[in-house]
């Protein structure tokens, strides 16, 4: 009996029809109103002060009040700044790296294990070392946000090239690819999907990173730094409107960007329909 | 039958997850209150401060147990420690300190942001104790080459970053980077200030003891000058005592009986501050594991003042500093209904003496703001009159 009934539960959890995308939009879309409307609920049930748990009519004005200052906007676009900044180094260094231990032994049991080892540190470890090697200003979190990428985008790029199918590798040969062509042609494509994961798992990494740095280094404007403000401040409502935008941001550009691609490139390679 | 089965499965994990949800605000909603002893007063007083030389009343009394004794047997002291206000008031938020040291600002703070439903003030506790420290360096000496430097504070929106947005944005109108000009105004935490001079990155830095006295004896800074300086009087509070509305309104004989210990080690440190420079700095070293050395903490002790005056005049003056720098989009702020002098009052009767220090002085003269609706409060008080609105109407 607890058998089918388990059973049942799963099904009905896991395998229902897929519905169409409007149905899913308007699902998430009541999902989300009824969260908003539990949040206000539970304000209005003054479990808390309204100083410690503001309503969200009061986040939405604190973010009218950041929108008009714009402050949100300089905020979000240094963060933004130093992402397209550090992520880009990671990316070329990471996937240089990467490349480099998948095809060369000794690379790979030099500078690959090295790196291994790095990965398993995280990157906020690093910045009270930044602060005094860099100093002010922004290469101290550079370096934060870049060391928590790179070594993720490097392994990711590694292990993509290495579940090449080696007879990818093979039909490539025979048909005379060699060199730059064979790597632009063959292992380039035939890696690309699970290199878009790596890619995506390191902008989440960098993002992470800045996150915290921001949060911990109150000399430079971001969307970290208005989090640790709405602290100083104890204004519990600037605090969770910079909450808000950094979910918002690290949400956009998962699905927007890397969801797109990545759908993009399962279709191209018959993996999804 | 089954159709309910179907509902229940399909919403079940839904339910979990609020019922979850619900039980960590309920859990995180409730506030810990000590329960009440045989008296009626609360078993535990629950203080907090910083080790720091600006909270030398508070570390001195718990060390020497003088809070103990004052309070008696009924009541049991818990000393908790901070590195910073926010911190301290999240906790007093929270109901998990009753009375606690901090500056100005994360008072004045601490009772804006709840509207005036947390925070009062209760008594003072150190003036002055901030130098303005040039860059050795640099050869830095005259406030004058601040312009266009580089200037470190030791948190955003803290006193000493109030006082040096203030002083340097308003007062001599130099224009901060907040605002598109080229003096820029740091935030950054002590020890890293110490880098940032080591490094010879900054150009100056606006900072409590004992870090003023620490930069100069290591030789990578020289005093420009000392905050006192800039305000009128040339006396200003760095460290309050305050206490949760909620505890003082309740039980204001207990905190009175506190504040006759905390009145009694003002005086002695007024009398002679060095003589306590061994216990604060064993305690310093116990609480931070790192003790300071001997001459920057008697350098230290040497520039702070301790006065058990809450200092209206300090507070409405932060006030105006903060609104003034755009740190407060408030422009109304009743200094009376911040302070509850009641218990002070009770408790320096009790000990038998009369203020050396007005509570509120006879004339009170607003900094040079930028706002024209500058009412300065001129409602000279008695220790009478405090009293009476001492306590809550």
């Amino acid at each position: 009996m607890s058998k089918t009934l388990s059973h049942s539960r799963l099904a009905l959890l896991f395998n229902e029809k897929k519905p169409g995308p409007w149905k899913r939009i308007l699902a998430k879309v009541i999902f989300f109103f009824l969260c908003i409307g539990l949040w206000q609920i539970i304000y209005m049930m003054k479990v808390m002060p309204p100083y410690l748990l503001p309503g969200p009519a009061d986040v939405v004005a604190k973010f009218i009040e950041l929108g008009r200052s714009g402050k949100l906007a300089q905020s979000i676009g240094l963060s933004m700044r130093r992402m397209f900044m550090g992520y880009g180094i990671s990316v070329i260094g990471g996937v240089t790296i990467g490349v480099l231990a998948a095809r060369s032994w000794i690379f790979k049991e030099t500078v690959g294990s090295l790196i291994l080892s790095l990965q398993s540190l995280p990157s906020i470890c690093w910045l009270p070392l930044a602060l005094i090697w860099f100093g002010l200003g922004e290469g101290a979190i550079l370096a934060v946000l870049i060391l928590g990428a790179l070594f993720s985008i490097a392994v990711a790029t590694e292990g993509a090239i290495r579940n090449v199918p080696p007879i990818y590798l093979k039909v490539g040969r025979v048909m005379g690819a060699k060199g730059y062509v064979f790597a632009k042609d063959i292992l380039f494509f035939a890696a690309l999907p699970e290199l878009i994961g790596g890619l995506k798992l390191g902008w989440t990494f960098a993002w992470r990173s800045l996150m915290a740095a921001e949060l911990i280094r109150q000399d430079v404007f971001g969307v970290g730094r208005l989090l640790e403000t709405g602290r100083s401040l104890n204004d519990v409502a600037l605090m969770l409107a910079a909450i808000i935008s950094i979910l918002a941001i690290g949400l956009t550009v998962d699905t927007l960007v890397f969801g797109t691609l990545e759908k993009k490139i399962r279709t191209r390679y018959g993996l999804d329909r | 039958m089954k159709r309910i089965w179907e509902w229940q499965l399909r919403f079940r994990p839904a339910g979990q997850i609020l019922l979850g949800f619900f039980a960590i605000i309920a859990l995180s909603a409730c506030h810990k209150e000590p329960p009440l002893n045989s008296d009626g007063e609360p078993s535990e007083l629950r203080v907090g401060y910083f080790p720091n030389v600006t909270h030398a009343q508070a570390i001195v009394g718990v060390a020497q147990g003088e809070f103990q004794k004052a309070v008696g047997e009924g009541v049991r002291i818990v000393p908790e420690t901070f590195n910073a206000g926010p911190a301290a008031i999240e906790a007093l938020y929270a109901g998990h300190i009753d009375i606690a040291y901090v500056g100005p600002s994360p008072a004045l703070n601490g009772f804006l942001q709840s509207k005036g439903q947390e925070v009062r003030v209760i008594a003072g506790s150190a003036i002055n104790g901030v130098t303005v420290v040039g860059n050795r360096k640099r050869g830095i000496t005259r406030i004058a080459q601040l312009k266009g430097g580089k200037i470190a504070t030791p948190q955003y929106a803290n006193t000493q970053d109030i006082s040096a947005r203030y002083f340097l944005g308003v007062q001599y109108g130099f224009k901060l980077s907040d605002a598109g000009g080229k003096t820029d105004i740091i935030p950054i935490s002590n020890p890293d200030i110490e880098t940032l001079f080591a490094k010879n990155q900054i150009d100056a830095a606006w900072v409590p003891e004992p870090w003023g006295t620490r930069l100069i004896k290591k030789n990578l800074a020289v005093e420009i000058t000392r905050e006192s300086e800039l305000w009128e009087g040339k006396s200003f509070a760095i460290t309050t005592v305050i206490a949760r509305r909620d505890f003082v309104t309740k039980h204001p004989e207990l905190a009175a009986r506190f504040l006759q210990a905390h009145i009694r080690l003002t005086q002695q440190l007024q009398a002679d501050a060095q003589k306590f420079a061994k216990v604060i700095n064993s305690e310093i070293k116990r609480i931070t594991g790192k003790a300071l050395d001997d001459d920057v903490l008697r350098g230290a002790l040497k520039n702070t003042g301790f006065s058990i005056d809450p200092s209206a005049r300090s507070f409405e003056q932060y006030f105006q500093m903060a609104r003034d720098v755009g740190i407060y989009p408030q422009t109304e702020f009743d200094v009376q209904k911040l302070l509850y002098t009641g218990p002070l009052v009770a408790a320096a009767a009790k000990l038998g003496f009369i203020f050396s220090v007005p509570i509120i002085p006879k004339k009170y003269e607003p900094l040079k703001s930028n706002y024209e609706n500058n009412n300065a409060i001129e409602t000279p008080r008695s220790a009478a009159d405090a009293q009476t609105s001492g306590t809550e109407s």
